[in-house]
């Protein structure tokens, strides 16, 4: 058997090789990073002292750090927050996740449209898809203009149909922002953000999944449901949802994990996070203490490491609780 | 966009091979999600070939106002809209004592022009004759690199696209460029009288002379394909070894590209900048290319394809002799050109939009990709909306050309992803 362990060394040395390159670069740029965030979670830095003096410069905390972002003291007798803003954005962040429910509804509803066998369905996924393609800073953009209250083409459109003077008129009869301010609204700005990310994801990566799963149900399924005399409504409860519901368990992990880190760009471009504060989420908040206002990065990446804990903890529980919801073998 | 958010899909048949009588309201429901969907992508071409007034004013005009169109600034017998007024008015630089832009455009006039004007102005019938006379006359006028006088701009409006030819001086632009200075130098001081011209491009001339944006346009296709190379090249290579090597340690190294996936960015973000200032890399291309070109989710996406490559065409290969270097660029590789396309399309989009990383790692406006250039751009001119909708449509189109070319290889792609591994 000396040759095959020869071989077998030979094999190993080259595997070596071929997985050095991406190694490397993953243990430096990734790695690392994740190391050296933990260990800057427990500082307070700016680099604006200078990168090389961190050892003169840097003030170690320990884990207080963390107790400032999520931890709670007594002021006048009452129990108060360490960081408001924290909490604030952190239901901005889930706040704006409620469009996932939607997004998934959605994808669901037309995927089984177009496996209705219809004429023309590579047209419309082409045509659906290509929002999520050039979703990103020209089409925040884009929607920042068409979505401007004074001037913007939707609100133009919307009192063109006779549907702006009714919503205003409701809006202030409730005594509420009116809903056509959009984004630049406290109180509408959250929804429109939703709005325009279902624009992009609708139609987008988690359709395309759907119509998968929908392709691969057998026909004798069906067939079997109709004899026992079940009606379209029936066959979708009993066969269509529990089969496709490994795609749906895939989909509601990624947007969760995603929805937590998300909520950045849309917000960088369209509303700067505000109005006072309305759209910042927990990326932006991260941002906006390392890179922007404070240049705290010890704290920010605090807030990092609480919100990777966060989106790790959830992720379990979905994965545990969830997966025993899924019909059958859930491969990845 | 309320069809957008439909309700549980409780009315549909699902599954089933024949027509059903819902067909007419499927496909209406589909248009209507089309419709939807497109609207603001084509909305935006419109909006980029119109002027500002046009995109805002009332109601509304869907499409560019094409009848302003012209491809030529040079003064066509259409452009001047009242004979005698323009007669009048080009007279009014005649007297020697006469100044402004007015005076100039008659000093330089050729005789037979003055004359037609001369006689337009006390109310002559605007014949073909003497509208000859005269449009010749002006076009001749316009190609004069003596005719404008920058100080003369200081009192007109000026568009950007001319403030930035005037900086640059007389003899240093071409003969074109001249004639638009001049036109928008006719155009102001005849007032009413004379047409403004209008091309489909002016937007496009403003952005790019607003910000640099033909160096955001390199810079993004630079460093997108740069990052696209690198990382389909480490991927493909790590997902080799993964997939169809055996070494020590495998699966754990595997588990642990996995684990790292969940990682949110801003926790890599901050050492991440920390490290590109003690290499210096920061305002470098550098800090936009290379560390993005090591992917967890590339190498994991390539080894399950590599996983579904039969084994009998190793087996094949081996026995005509090829190594581990041969099977990999013979075999593997070749075999795997629609993930390779996939990944290589799906990373290129991904560097494209991506505006973190500009934003925190580079300073300098010539560095800047696209997405951090249109950011800047809408900080400055944020109610230019046509030369804002030019820009943002610059942006889109490699895009929306990228995944016409590649449509097949994004549906086939995400079912690997989320497939069978």
């Amino acid at each position: 058997m000396a040759v095959s362990s020869k071989e077998s060394r030979v094999e190993a040395l080259t595997a070596l090789l071929f997985i050095m390159p991406n190694v490397l670069g993953f243990m430096v740029f990734l790695l690392f990073p994740i190391a050296a965030s933990l260990l800057l979670a427990m500082f307070r830095w700016s680099p604006l002292h200078g990168a090389r003096q961190f050892a003169e410069t840097a003030e170690f905390l320990g884990l207080s750090n963390f107790w400032s972002v999520i931890g709670v003291h007594t002021h006048g007798g009452s129990w108060q927050v360490n960081d408001p803003y924290f909490w604030k954005y952190l239901g901005n962040t889930v706040f704006l996740m409620l469009g996932i429910p939607i997004s998934i509804i959605g994808s669901l509803f037309i995927a089984n449209l177009l496996n209705k066998k219809i004429k023309g369905a590579p047209f419309f996924i082409t045509v659906f898809f290509l929002p999520s393609i050039v979703t990103g800073v020209a089409t925040f953009v884009l929607w920042g203009v068409l979505l401007n209250p004074e001037s913007g083409m939707m609100n133009a459109l919307l009192s063109m149909v006779g549907l702006a003077q009714p919503v205003s008129a409701l809006a202030a009869a409730l005594s509420i922002e009116n809903p056509l301010l959009w984004h630049t609204s406290e109180l509408w700005a959250k929804p429109t953000l939703i709005l325009i990310q279902l624009w992009a994801s609708i139609g987008g990566y988690n359709m395309v999944l759907y119509l998968a799963a929908l392709q691969s149900i057998p026909d004798s399924l069906y067939e079997a449901a109709e004899i026992d005399g079940a009606g379209a409504f029936h066959k979708f409860v009993h066969v269509t949802w529990p089969m496709v519901s490994p795609t749906t368990f895939f989909i509601f992990t990624m947007s969760l994990i995603t929805g937590f880190q998300g909520g950045f760009t849309v917000a960088y471009v369209m509303t700067e996070g505000g109005p006072a504060g309305a759209t910042t989420t927990i990326s932006y908040y991260i941002y906006n203490l390392a890179f922007s206002r404070q240049f705290d990065m010890g704290y920010a990446s605090a807030v990092a490491w609480v919100l990777f804990v966060i989106t790790l903890v959830l992720s379990l529980v979905n994965w545990r609780y969830g997966r025993r919801r899924v019909h059958g073998e859930f491969g990845t | 966009m309320s069809e957008m958010i439909g309700p549980e899909p409780v009315e549909v048949d699902p599954g089933a091979g024949r027509r059903s009588p819902w067909t007419p309201v499927i496909y209406l429901v589909l248009i209507l999600f089309a419709v939807t969907t497109v609207f603001p992508l084509l909305w935006v071409v419109g909006a980029a070939l119109k002027p500002t007034e046009e995109i805002t004013s009332r109601p509304l005009h869907i499409f560019p106002d094409v009848t302003q169109w012209t491809l030529s600034r040079q003064v066509r017998a259409d452009d001047i809209l009242d004979w005698e007024a323009f007669g009048v008015r080009l007279r009014e630089g005649a007297p020697p004592d006469a100044n402004g832009p007015r005076a100039r455009v008659w000093q330089l006039l050729p005789p037979e022009a003055r004359g037609a004007a001369e006689e337009l102005a006390s109310g002559a019938e605007p014949t073909d004759e003497r509208r000859r006379a005269l449009v010749d006359g002006l076009n001749a006028v316009l190609e004069r690199r003596d005719l404008y006088e920058e100080e003369a701009f200081a009192r007109i409006a000026v568009p950007d696209t001319a403030s930035d030819l005037l900086r640059r001086g007389r003899q240093e632009i071409s003969g074109r460029q001249v004639v638009h200075l001049n036109r928008l130098l006719l155009e102001a001081s005849f007032g009413r009288t004379l047409r403004e011209v209008r091309t489909p491009f002016d937007n496009f001339h403003k952005a790019l002379s607003m910000v640099p944006f033909a160096w955001f346009f390199i810079n993004s296709l630079l460093v997108a394909t740069a990052v696209t190379l690198g990382q389909v090249t480490t991927s493909a290579c790590a997902a080799y070894a993964f997939a169809r090597l055996e070494f020590p340690g495998r699966n754990k190294i595997f588990l642990g590209y996995l684990a790292t996936m969940m990682v949110p960015w801003t926790v890599v973000m901050i050492p991440t900048f920390v490290m590109m200032r003690a290499f210096g890399w920061i305002d470098t291309y550098w800090a936009l290319t290379v560390p993005a070109m090591f992917s967890a989710y590339g190498t994991f996406m390539l080894r399950q394809f590599f996983l579904g490559i039969p084994k009998e065409y190793e087996e094949a290969a081996k026995i005509d002799g090829c190594g581990y270097f041969g099977i990999f660029w013979r075999v593997i590789l070749p075999l795997s050109k629609p993930a390779l396309a996939t990944l290589a399309l799906f990373t290129f989009i991904g560097s494209w939009n991506n505006l973190i990383t500009p934003l925190v790692f580079i300073v300098s406006e010539e560095k800047m990709t696209l997405p951090l250039g249109l950011t800047l751009f809408q900080g400055m001119h944020d109610t230019d909306w046509g030369a804002l909708m030019a820009g943002s449509l610059m942006m889109l189109i490699p895009m929306m050309v990228l995944f016409a070319i590649g449509q097949r290889f994004f549906t086939r792609g995400i079912r690997l992803t989320a497939g069978k591994g």
